[in-house]
C-alpha cells in the first residue's frame, strides 16, 4: 500500500522502517522473522488484499457448508415456488417471510440453496482446475527453462501453439467432444489455462538457472533433477502461490461462460453460470434470476483478484516496485 | 408488414418442409388441389370443386381450376398435379411426407424402383387428374390438402434442383423476391392471382434471427407488426395482464400431444411397467404452471380436439408412489440411469429439468441432453434416444383424423431409420387393425373404433403424452385480417391480413 518509496536493495531494512511508518506505537516486531512471517505482516497491512481474503473465507465457507446452510435442496422444485400463472417469485423477504430469501427461479426452486451449492461447483472447478494447470504449466515451465536445448524449443514452441488458441474456443471444442461433467470441465480448462503458467515460470527458471547458488549446487556435485527439484523450484513457490490464487478468478469465469453456453456443468448441478443462463429472458420482468447469480460471480471474481494482487505485493515487493 | 422469427425457415420447397415455420411461409408461394376453410372443411382451391369420389373411397377425380397461372406464366395443367404427387413419392425428392401417399396405387413399386411411373396417377385430360388408390382411404382428401400436395411446376423445379426450396416458383398470392439466409426473407404480392382481390398486403418481411426477448420489444416499439415464435414466457404474465395488450393477443388451441417418447426397445424402457412407471411418475400439472398456463395436460395419444379422442379415458394420474410399486415390480427397486434429449430452445430446457426431477424421486437418474432441433430429430429417428422430449417438435396434427396421431409416429410404416417413430414401436396386430380402420366410410363408427385403439397404445405406454399446446401470438394491433381459429396447419393466414394505419 501506500509506503514510503525507499532503496529496494536495503530491504530488510525498509521493512523494518515501514513497519515504524505505519504503526509507531505497536511493540517492534522481532527483526529475524521467517519468510512467511513477513509476508504475513505485509500482507495484513494491505487492506484490499484482507477483504479479498474475508471474502475468500466466506465464499469458502458457503460452499463447505452449503449442505447446512442451503435452506432447501437446491433441486427441489417448490408448488409455491412459482405463482399460479408460472412466474418466478421475488424475495419474500419482503412480506416479512423466510420462505424464499432470494426469491425463485424459472423452475420454482429456491434461488438462495442454489446459490450456496453453486459456490461448491465453481469453487471446486476453479481450484482443481487451477491445481492442474498450475501443475502442468510448473512442470512445462521448469523442465523448458532449467534443461534448455532442444527440450526448451519443443516445450516453449508447443506452449505457445496452445496459447495462440482463444481459451474459450479452445475449451467449448474439448467439452464438446468429451461429454460435459465437473470432471471433464475440470480437466477441459486445467488443459487450456496451464500456458500462461508455464510462461511464468519458464521466465523465472532461466533467470534463476545460471544464479550463484545454483552454479554453487552443481559444484558440489548436485545432479539436475536435485538442483530443479530441491533449489530451484522453492524459489517459485510465491509465483506459484500468485498464480494459483488469480487462476482461480479466471477459471471461475471460464467455468461460467461454459456453464452459461450449456456446455458446462450439467443440470440439476446448480452453476452460477447456468443460472444466468436459465434465468437471462426473465432479466426484466424477474431480474433477480441474473442478478444474484452474476453478483456472486463478480464477488468471486474479485475476491481472488484481490487476494492474488495482494499476495504478489506481499510475496514480492521488490518485483512489483511497492518498497 | 415485418414477422420476426428466431430461426431461419429451413426451406419453402412444399415437398420438404415440415413444420409449423415453413407451412405458414409455403402456403404464400404454393396451392394445393385443397384447401381448409377457417375450420376443418376441405375446400376446393386449385381444383374447380371438390373431387369425384367412387362409391368404394378408391378413386378420386379432380378438375382442375382453369386460366390458373404459375409465376413464370405458364398455365397450370393437370400434368403438373400429377407430377407433384409423384415427385413427393420419389425416393430422390426425400420428402418426410411420402408417406402419406403411399396408399395410391402403384406407389409403393414406383419407391421401390419396380416402376417408372405411379400406376394410380393419371391424367385424363389437361385439366381433369384422377388417383385411384390400392384400398379405401378416408382421409386422402385431408393428405391431398397438405403442404406436400402443393403444386409445383417441373420446368422451374428441374431448373432450380436442390435449390428449389430457396428459389420457390408456385402459384400462391406472393411471389419470394428475396432471400438473404440469416436474415431476412421478402415476399411480394402476386398481381396475377387467380382468387380476385386476394392478398392484400403488398410487401411481407420474414426477418430472421430475432430472438422472442428482442421481438416483442421490437413489436412493443412498432418495429414489427407480427411474432412468429409465441411471446416468451418470462413476459407473459406481464402482457396478459396488460390491458393495452387485449386486442393484441390470439391465444388458440392447437391440436397437438406433446409427449415423452420412449424408446420401446432400449432397456429397461422395452418393459412395459418401466413404461407405465414413468407415465405415473410425470407431473403434468406442473408443466402446465412452467408453461405460464399456456397448456393443457393430455391424458391420451389424441388431443381433445381431434375427432376420436375418448372423453371417457382419464390416463395415467400422477402418482410417484404407484410408480415406485411398478419400478419394483419390473425389478428397478433401485432404480436406474437415463436420458433425455430435448431441443435448446427455452421454455424445452426447464421442462426437460421437471422431468429430471420428477424421474430422480422414483430413483430413474437422468441426464439431460439439449442440442438443436434438427440433431434431436436425427437422434430420435434413428433410435438412439432412450426418451425424447417432443416439445418444440412434435406432434401437431396434420390433418383432423385420428390415423394422423398413428401411422406417421407410433405405426409400422414409420419406424425407420430417420422417421418420426420415436417410440420404435411396431404393433403387427395394430397396424393391421389401422389398414381395416382406414377403409370404414361411415365416419362415427370410425371414429368410435379408434377409442379402443388408442387405449391399446395407451396401455402399452409407448409415451407420456405430457400436455396438449396452444398457440399464443402476439401482433400489432393494427395487424387484422388473421382468422381466429383457422385450420391449425396454417397457423398464419397472410393472404388476408391487412394493416389499419
Amino acid at each position: 500500500m501506500t509506503v514510503t518509496q525507499l532503496d529496494p536493495s536495503r530491504e530488510e531494512r525498509s521493512e523494518t522502517s515501514a513497519a515504524n511508518l505505519t504503526a509507531p506505537y505497536v511493540e517492534r516486531a522481532p527483526v529475524e522473522v521467517g519468510y512467511f512471517a513477513r509476508v504475513w505482516r505485509r500482507l495484513r497491512r494491505d487492506r484490499s488484499a484482507m477483504v479479498g481474503g474475508v471474502l475468500v473465507a466466506l465464499i469458502v465457507a458457503a460452499a463447505l457448508l452449503a449442505e447446512i446452510l442451503a435452506p432447501y435442496d437446491p433441486a427441489e422444485q417448490f408448488r409455491d415456488g412459482l405463482t399460479p400463472d408460472g412466474q418466478p417469485v421475488p424475495s419474500t423477504l419482503m412480506d416479512g417471510r423466510a420462505r424464499f430469501l432470494l426469491g425463485t427461479d424459472a423452475n420454482g426452486r429456491d434461488l438462495l440453496s442454489r446459490i450456496l451449492h453453486g459456490a461448491r461447483v465453481s469453487l471446486l472447478v476453479g481450484v482443481l482446475a487451477n491445481a492442474l494447470a498450475v501443475t502442468i504449466g510448473t512442470l512445462i515451465g521448469s523442465v523448458a527453462g532449467y534443461f534448455g536445448g532442444r527440450l526448451e524449443t519443443l516445450l516453449m514452441r508447443f506452449t505457445e501453439i496452445m496459447m495462440a488458441f482463444p481459451t474459450l474456443l479452445l475449451a467449448m471444442t474439448l467439452v464438446a467432444i468429451l461429454k460435459p461433467s465437473v470432471w471433464i470441465i475440470i480437466v477441459v480448462i486445467g488443459a487450456v489455462y496451464w500456458t500462461w503458467i508455464a510462461r511464468v515460470v519458464y521466465g523465472q527458471v532461466v533467470a534463476l538457472r545460471d544464479r550463484d547458488f545454483v552454479t554453487a549446487a552443481r559444484a558440489l556435485g548436485a545432479g539436475r533433477r536435485f538442483i530443479l527439484f530441491r533449489h530451484i523450484l522453492p524459489q517459485l513457490v510465491p509465483t506459484i502461490i500468485v498464480w494459483g490464487t488469480l487462476g482461480i478468478a479466471t477459471n471461475v469465469m471460464i467455468e461460467a461462460s461454459l456453464s452459461y453456453l450449456g456446455i458446462g456443468v450439467q443440470p440439476p448441478t446448480p452453476s452460477w453460470g447456468g443460472m444466468i443462463q436459465q434465468g437471462q429472458s426473465f432479466y426484466r420482468t424477474a431480474p433477480w434470476l441474473v442478478i444474484f447469480p452474476g453478483l456472486s460471480i463478480m464477488t468471486t471474481v474479485f475476491a481472488f483478484n484481490l487476494l492474488g494482487d495482494g499476495l504478489r505485493d506481499a510475496l514480492d515487493p521488490v518485483q512489483s516496485g511497492k518498497l | 408488414m415485418i414477422v420476426a422469427y428466431k430461426d431461419d425457415l429451413a426451406t419453402l420447397d412444399p415437398a420438404i418442409g415440415y413444420d409449423w415455420t415453413n407451412w405458414p411461409a409455403e402456403k404464400m408461394v404454393f396451392d394445393g388441389l385443397l384447401d381448409y376453410d377457417s375450420s376443418t372443411t376441405i375446400t376446393p382451391r386449385l381444383a374447380d370443386s371438390l373431387p369425384e369420389v367412387s362409391a368404394d373411397a378408391t378413386v378420386y377425380t379432380f378438375k382442375l381450376r382453369k386460366g390458373v397461372k404459375f409465376h413464370n406464366g405458364r398455365e397450370v395443367v393437370a400434368e403438373d398435379a400429377a407430377y407433384s404427387i409423384t415427385r413427393v413419392l420419389d425416393p430422390a425428392t426425400g420428402s418426410p411426407g411420402a408417406g402419406f401417399y403411399l396408399g395410391i396405387l402403384g406407389a409403393q413399386e414406383f419407391v421401390d424402383g419396380k416402376a417408372a411411373s405411379v400406376e394410380g396417377i393419371k391424367v385424363l385430360d389437361p385439366y381433369t387428374v384422377q388417383f385411384t388408390l390400392s384400398a379405401p382411404d378416408v382421409t386422402f382428401l385431408n393428405k391431398m390438402a397438405l403442404n406436400f400436395a402443393f403444386i409445383v411446376p417441373r420446368e422451374e423445379v428441374e431448373k432450380a434442383g436442390e435449390n428449389f426450396g430457396h428459389a420457390p416458383v408456385g402459384t400462391g398470392p406472393y411471389t419470394l423476391k428475396e432471400w438473404v439466409s440469416g436474415q431476412y426473407l421478402v415476399f411480394e404480392r402476386n398481381p396475377n392471382y387467380f382468387y380476385e382481390g386476394l392478398p392484400y398486403l403488398d410487401k411481407i418481411t420474414i426477418q430472421v434471427g430475432v430472438a422472442p426477448d428482442v421481438a416483442l420489444l421490437r413489436l412493443e416499439k412498432g418495429e414489427i407488426q407480427l411474432m412468429g415464435d409465441p411471446p416468451p414466457g418470462a413476459d407473459w404474465a406481464r402482457i396478459v395482464a396488460d390491458p393495452a395488450w387485449e386486442d393484441r393477443l390470439e391465444i388458440q388451441p392447437q391440436v397437438s400431444t406433446i409427449y415423452i417418447a420412449i424408446n420401446t426397445t432400449a432397456a429397461p424402457f422395452d418393459s412395459v411397467q418401466v413404461r407405465q412407471a414413468l407415465n405415473h411418475a410425470i407431473d403434468k400439472q406442473r408443466i402446465v404452471q412452467l408453461l405460464n398456463g399456456r397448456a393443457t395436460v393430455a391424458d391420451q395419444i389424441l388431443p381433445p380436439l381431434m375427432p376420436g379422442y375418448d372423453d371417457t379415458y382419464a390416463g395415467y394420474e400422477y402418482n410417484p408412489d404407484k410408480a415406485t410399486a411398478l419400478l419394483t415390480e419390473a425389478g428397478y427397486a433401485e432404480g436406474f440411469e437415463s436420458s433425455i434429449e430435448c431441443i435448446a430452445v427455452d421454455p424445452q430446457p426447464k421442462l426437460c429439468e421437471s422431468f429430471q426431477q420428477d424421474l430422480a424421486k422414483i430413483g430413474i437418474k437422468l441426464t439431460i441432453n439439449t442440442l438443436a432441433a434438427p440433431n434431436v430429430i436425427e437422434d430420435a429417428g434413428n433410435g438412439k434416444n432412450p426418451l425424447t422430449w417432443s416439445g418444440g417438435l412434435a406432434w401437431i396434427q396434420d390433418y383432423p383424423d385420428p390415423d394422423d396421431f398413428y401411422a406417421p409416429i407410433l405405426g409400422c410404416d414409420s419406424n425407420v431409420p430417420g422417421g418420426w417413430n420415436w417410440s420404435r414401436y411396431c404393433n403387427e396386430e395394430l397396424h393391421a387393425r389401422s389398414q381395416e380402420l382406414l377403409g370404414m366410410v361411415d365416419r362415427q363408427l370410425r371414429l368410435d373404433a379408434y377409442k379402443p385403439f388408442f387405449k391399446a397404445l395407451m396401455d402399452d405406454a409407448v409415451w407420456v403424452p405430457v400436455i396438449n399446446g396452444q398457440y399464443t401470438i402476439a401482433h400489432s394491433g393494427k395487424l387484422h385480417g388473421q382468422p381466429t381459429l383457422t385450420h391449425p396447419e396454417h397457423l398464419f393466414v397472410y393472404e388476408t391480413m391487412w394493416l389499419s394505419p
